[in-house]
């Protein structure tokens, strides 16, 4: 809740004002499960929980193994323990679908935004691209 | 690593243009181990019943598929976002750091103030607020500020400032 209260400030919207500003029908809050891997109380593991394995999965982690990320490199605050990281395989993949069916009539009119936020990064120099099914129709 | 959200109909094919986050390269981190905040937005396409998010990782170099991700936030609204920073990179040059960052909206936004330093001991850099070129609107603009006493490893924030006052943190980009 620290997170996601975190991404909404610097959104620049408040959890009032997200209330405030939807109807009751649209789902209030943050709709991934396990948005951050804290779900995962053993890690390693793949794929996270609540996500759906690619053909290779991603790997939750937690900060301060040897090799990865600690807590005090510069990050989300309130990062919690843990991580999503590629693993040894590529390209690596997870997903959830999040069911909005129950804001068909909101969305069929028309005006309803979905904002998306999150901390990615990497190793070092090391540097990672992306490739999805999706490539070929989104702008990088 | 890629953060994508694609809308799918109720017999789960595709609906418009999906959208994402990310990557964050090499680059954008100054060759540094850190995660850096990343933020957009779409209009959810009409029929839409399903948000397909999908995380992926593909490794360029090393022997370590070393893409990493945190904190995800989606959420639904009725509104845009106030303000979205497509990006927010400080590069060094011979002449100090020059900060640059672009929005994507700035409805509700009188400006922004550059900052130099820790989370917890910032320095403000800009004297003067730096009006939003599209303030109140959803028009996003390119920005860009120089710190002539800037370094290679410096860390730069952003105060977004609402105008009811109001304000929010963005940060930190670092000096690579």
């Amino acid at each position: 809740m620290r997170k996601l209260a975190f991404l909404l400030a610097v959104a620049g919207v408040s959890a009032a004002a997200l209330a405030a500003g939807s109807r009751a029908t649209l789902p209030v809050g943050n709709v991934l499960q396990n948005p951050g891997g804290e779900a995962d109380m053993t890690v390693p593991v793949s794929p996270p929980s609540g996500w759906i394995a690619g053909t290779d999965a991603l790997t939750t982690l937690n900060y301060g193994a040897g090799g990865f990320p600690s807590a005090t490199d510069p990050g989300c605050p309130n990062c919690g323990n843990n991580f999503f990281y590629g693993g040894s395989a590529s390209p690596s993949a997870a997903h959830q679908d999040v069911d909005v069916s129950g804001a068909a009539t909101e969305i069929d009119a028309g005006g309803v935004y979905a904002h998306l936020g999150g901390y990615l990064g990497g190793y070092d120099g090391q540097t990672t691209t992306w490739s999805s099914r999706w490539r070929s129709s989104t702008a990088p | 690593m890629v953060v994508t959200v694609a809308f799918l109909d109720g017999s789960m094919s595709p609906v418009g243009s999906p959208f994402q986050i990310g990557p964050v390269l090499s680059s954008d981190r100054a060759g540094t181990t850190e995660l850096l905040l990343r933020t957009n937005q779409a209009l959810v396409p009409a029929t839409t019943r399903t948000l397909r998010v999908t995380q992926t990782a593909t490794r360029a170099s090393g022997s370590s598929n070393d893409g990493y991700g945190d904190c995800y936030d989606l959420h639904l609204d009725t509104t845009p976002t106030a303000v979205v920073l497509r990006s927010f990179v400080a590069a060094s040059t011979a002449r100090g750091v020059v900060i640059r960052w672009n929005t994507a909206a700035e409805t509700g936004i009188l400006g922004f103030e550059v900052y130099r330093g820790r989370a917890t001991a910032r320095v403000r850099l800009s004297r003067t607020l730096l009006p939003a070129v599209f303030g109140g609107s959803a028009g996003g603009h390119a920005y860009a500020f120089r710190d002539i006493h800037g370094r290679p490893g410096s860390r730069y924030w952003i105060r977004v400032v609402r105008l009811g006052g109001s304000a929010s943190w963005v940060g930190p980009a670092r000096a690579g």
